[in-house]
């Protein structure tokens, strides 16, 4: 919260400026389209209206003046309604059904000797949510929550450096932004993650560890189950994904829910 | 003596209890506890790395360490310290210049013994040396301790907050690679060798975060560029009355 929303403006918005092109292309178009319509009706009208009425109550040029405002004014607004909805990006959902079933109490299918020793994350690639990043490390803020990326780190995957590090035996913590204020952030497609997609994580050690998803599921900020989040109860390698998900509070600035991705090594390299 | 021993029992039971309880619920710990988290990170290229947890209900704890790359086949004591700076000793901790930081100099870091992380019986300060009370690393190397126990007195838990985790033993500094052995002596006890107490992997004990993780600005949460989207809808609007302003004029 106290990051600041300043901060978060290193996403710009994707191709801005091929959407103006786009619009302008689409006004030129659109402009010889609305004039061919309007001269069809206009001519329709015509019938209608005996021209010799027409013509005296409407001097020409005033005519001209109305088409070429009024036909601005629809073509223009077409332009930035279409520019407004291609810009729409689906919300993180609000109706998220859990996937999957948390690996707590099932067989330890890595024993701790098949973990790997401690060595911090470099990098992150789910190909099945399109994430591939580097890795911060951070820690805990002054509230006691995990630190979140900020500034020019915003869109980056986070390893939270008191818990162990991915393919070590615990839960390994990894948070990221689902958005930012301009846009979707490294996180935006996690929830769309389901039970078998494989998690890739590279360490400094040169190895890389290979998790499998095994639950996605939400919970309430306000009631957030900690410990089943941040530990783990078996020997066991395993990791969290962490980001937003559910409504989000315009009064609060911040999203009611958060996505976990639950997941368990698989293979190491 | 019987005392003592009906005591270890006891604790040996609780103990069992609680590895027990904790492996058949699914549910980690009371809510009302905290927990604590700790990355081992090696001591004099000692090669150990692991994890460590401390998980309190009251006056109770539930530790776990687990660690790899320990001397194996060999005891390795290990200790919760309270009253340093809460970190473990980097390089230029080793002020007698030795090529190792050995315990005595890592104490201004993480202070000292208040809780010995023992596998039965006291685990007091008494028992900081009790050799042969500390768990045992397999042939591997693997280091794995669970034990629930009350906290020792003059340890609260709420100390645990400025708490490290360390543990000894490194067999291939000196003489045989395999054992505790080679001529310089421990600088906590001239009984042992220097290669029993040597300080082979430390972290700070770290509560768990508190709560969820803020990850959002609301970009794509609701409508974007309402802004441009109202615009051209007033545009629209007014291109409308354009057209029956203009009709009106036609019709008069």
């Amino acid at each position: 919260m106290s990051q600041g929303k300043e901060g978060h403006r290193s996403r710009k918005q994707p191709g801005f400026n091929s959407l103006v092109f786009a619009s302008a292309v689409g006004f030129i178009g659109g402009w010889s389209l609305v004039e061919r319509l309007r001269s069809g009706e206009s001519g329709r009208s015509k019938s209608a209206i005996p021209s010799s009425k027409l013509s005296a109550v409407i001097s020409s040029k005033k005519e001209q003046r109305y088409t070429w405002v009024i036909n601005s004014l629809i073509v223009g607004g077409l332009a930035l309604l279409a520019l407004g909805i291609v810009q729409q990006q689906s919300a993180p959902s609000v109706t998220f059904q859990d996937k999957g079933t948390i690996n707590t109490s099932g067989p330890i299918t890595k024993a701790p000797s098949v973990a790997l020793p401690f060595s911090p994350p470099v990098s992150l690639s789910i190909p099945a949510a399109d994430v591939s990043s580097d890795m911060l490390h951070v820690g805990k803020d002054q509230d006691g929550q995990i630190e979140v990326p900020s500034g020019d780190f915003y869109n980056f995957a986070a390893w939270y450096k008191s818990s162990p590090t991915p393919g070590q035996a615990g839960a390994s913590v990894i948070i990221g932004h689902v958005d930012s204020i301009d846009g979707a952030s490294v996180f935006y497609k996690i929830e769309q993650l389901n039970p078998g997609d494989e998690i890739y994580v590279q360490r400094e050690d040169g190895r890389q560890a290979v998790f499998t998803v095994d639950a996605v599921k939400q919970y309430e900020q306000d009631n957030f189950p900690a410990e089943t989040v941040y530990l783990s109860n078996e020997n066991r390698a395993e990791l969290r994904l962490i980001t937003c998900g559910g409504a989000f509070s315009e009064t609060e600035g911040k999203y009611q829910k958060n996505t976990v991705v639950f997941a368990t090594l698989k293979e190491t390299s | 003596m019987k005392k003592v021993d009906a005591k270890s029992l006891i604790v040996g039971v609780v103990a069992i209890v609680g590895i027990a309880t904790a492996s058949v619920s699914p549910v980690l710990a009371q809510s009302n506890g905290q927990t604590y988290q700790a990355n081992l990170t090696e001591l004099n290229g000692s090669g150990t790395t692991g994890t460590a947890t401390v998980t309190t209900n009251g006056r109770q704890v539930t530790v776990k360490v687990n660690t790899t790359g320990a001397s194996a086949n060999l005891v390795h004591g290990q200790h919760i310290r309270i009253g340093g700076q809460g970190t473990c000793p980097g390089p230029n901790a080793d002020t007698n210049k030795s090529g190792f930081v050995n315990t005595v100099e890592g104490k201004p870091f993480y202070g000292e013994v208040k809780v010995s992380l023992t596998t039965q019986g006291s685990t007091g300060t008494d028992s900081a040396l009790a050799a042969d009370r500390y768990p045992k690393a397999d042939a591997k190397g693997n280091v794995t301790y669970t034990r629930t126990f009350t906290l020792p007195s003059g340890v609260n838990a709420q100390d645990l907050a400025n708490a490290v985790v360390v543990q000894h033993g490194i067999s291939k500094l000196y003489d045989k690679p395999d054992q505790y052995d080679g001529h310089p002596r421990s600088t906590v006890s001239k009984d042992l060798p220097f290669e029993a107490t040597a300080p082979a992997a430390c972290g700070t004990l770290s509560s768990t975060p508190a709560g969820g993780v803020n990850t959002g600005g609301g970009a794509t949460a609701g409508i974007e560029s309402s802004a441009t989207i109202a615009l051209g809808a007033t545009a629209l609007v007014a291109a409308g009355a354009l057209v029956v302003v203009r009709k009106k004029a036609i019709h008069l």
